[in-house]
């Protein structure tokens, strides 16, 4: 009894240091390509531990007149495959997957329109009967940076 | 004393260098176009023309067009040119309209896109200075869908800028 607790102390400290690990991820390991705009990085930017299977949502309130990068960074034991989805509240539509943009972990945009939504992170699951399919895990992040939209034109 | 000097400046010099190259970005968020007639569009060699104060310069879309207004006078003569940044293009069409009316008063598309008109105004009027930019942006094929609430941000944009010159319009003949 008293071993069995003593794995699962340790099994609980290696978990939540690795958690620790992630908890500045974001700002270690994610860095947007050079741009001709200056972005903020929104507070709502955050990262955490991640497993195969697992999905997260992050709620979120896009402004009007404000452009939006957004970021996606993950270890590499994720192989870049990530579904990153933004979904509205108001009417539960999806506003943006990157499944039809190739799994794209990186999206600029525009928005025209004050709204509640949901940015959804989701890892693949396991396929069945996959040699080397073992549950994993690591750290993922996602970077939220805006900016007050440029004027164009006179 | 004077090698003191000397030091100092020099060590000024040397420190504030690559500050000076590090504040000449391409930031767009901090009105890179402000100004850019004044600096980028060529000012006429007719040492009588005067700047406009209505001359101006704006951040482009490829594929946007925008119009500012302007009033010209009688017996005033004025050079109207452009400049702008490579990426949007070759060729920029400018149109000048009536206000009023929206008769179409020039068309740079028929003269093969000349970069600067100049005209001598002989009735008093409020024109248009129209400027499109060639190509296609997803932001500004947007601009008519209210249905499209997040767009896909183009970073293909430049400035321009629209110098107005003017001066009385000389006599001709004796």
């Amino acid at each position: 009894m008293t071993r069995l607790g003593i794995l699962v102390a340790l099994l609980l400290i290696c978990s939540s240091s690795i958690a620790q690990e992630c908890f500045q991820y974001y700002k270690e390991h994610c860095h947007p390509e050079k741009s001709n705009f200056h972005y903020n990085v929104n507070d709502k930017s955050t990262s955490f531990l991640f497993s195969s299977g697992e999905t997260r949502e992050i709620p979120f309130i896009l402004q009007n007149g404000k452009d939006y990068r957004i970021q996606i960074c993950a270890d590499p034991v994720f192989e870049d495959i990530i579904k990153f989805e933004i979904v509205g509240v108001s009417e539960n539509n999806t506003i943006y997957t990157n499944s039809s943009n190739n799994f794209a972990l990186n999206l600029e945009f525009v928005n025209r329109k004050t709204q509640e939504v949901k940015m959804i992170l989701a890892a693949p699951e396991l396929a069945e009967g996959m040699s080397d399919s073992i549950y994993y895990q690591g750290c993922i992040a996602l970077l939220i940076e805006e900016m007050i939209t440029v004027k164009t034109g006179f | 004393m004077i090698k003191q000097l000397i030091k100092i400046t020099t060590f000024v010099i040397v420190i504030s260098l690559p500050l000076l190259g590090f504040s000449q970005t391409n930031d767009y968020t901090v009105r890179k176009c402000f100004g850019y007639q004044k600096d980028s569009c060529k000012i006429s060699r007719n040492i009588f023309y005067k700047v406009h104060n209505e001359s101006r310069s704006a951040l482009f879309l490829k594929g946007q067009t925008s119009q500012t207004p302007i009033t010209i006078y009688n017996g005033r003569d004025y050079r109207i040119s452009l400049c702008w940044d490579h990426v949007l293009g070759n060729q920029i069409q400018f149109r000048l309209l009536d206000r009023e009316t929206n008769d179409l008063l020039y068309d740079n598309a028929t003269d093969e896109f000349s970069s600067d008109f100049e005209f001598t105004v002989t009735q008093t009027r409020e024109i248009i200075i129209e400027i499109s930019i060639p190509g296609s942006s997803s932001l500004v094929e947007a601009m008519g869908n209210d249905e499209l609430i997040i767009v896909r941000k183009d970073t293909d944009m430049g400035c321009l800028g629209v110098l107005i010159e003017h001066m009385i319009t000389p006599t001709k003949g004796f």
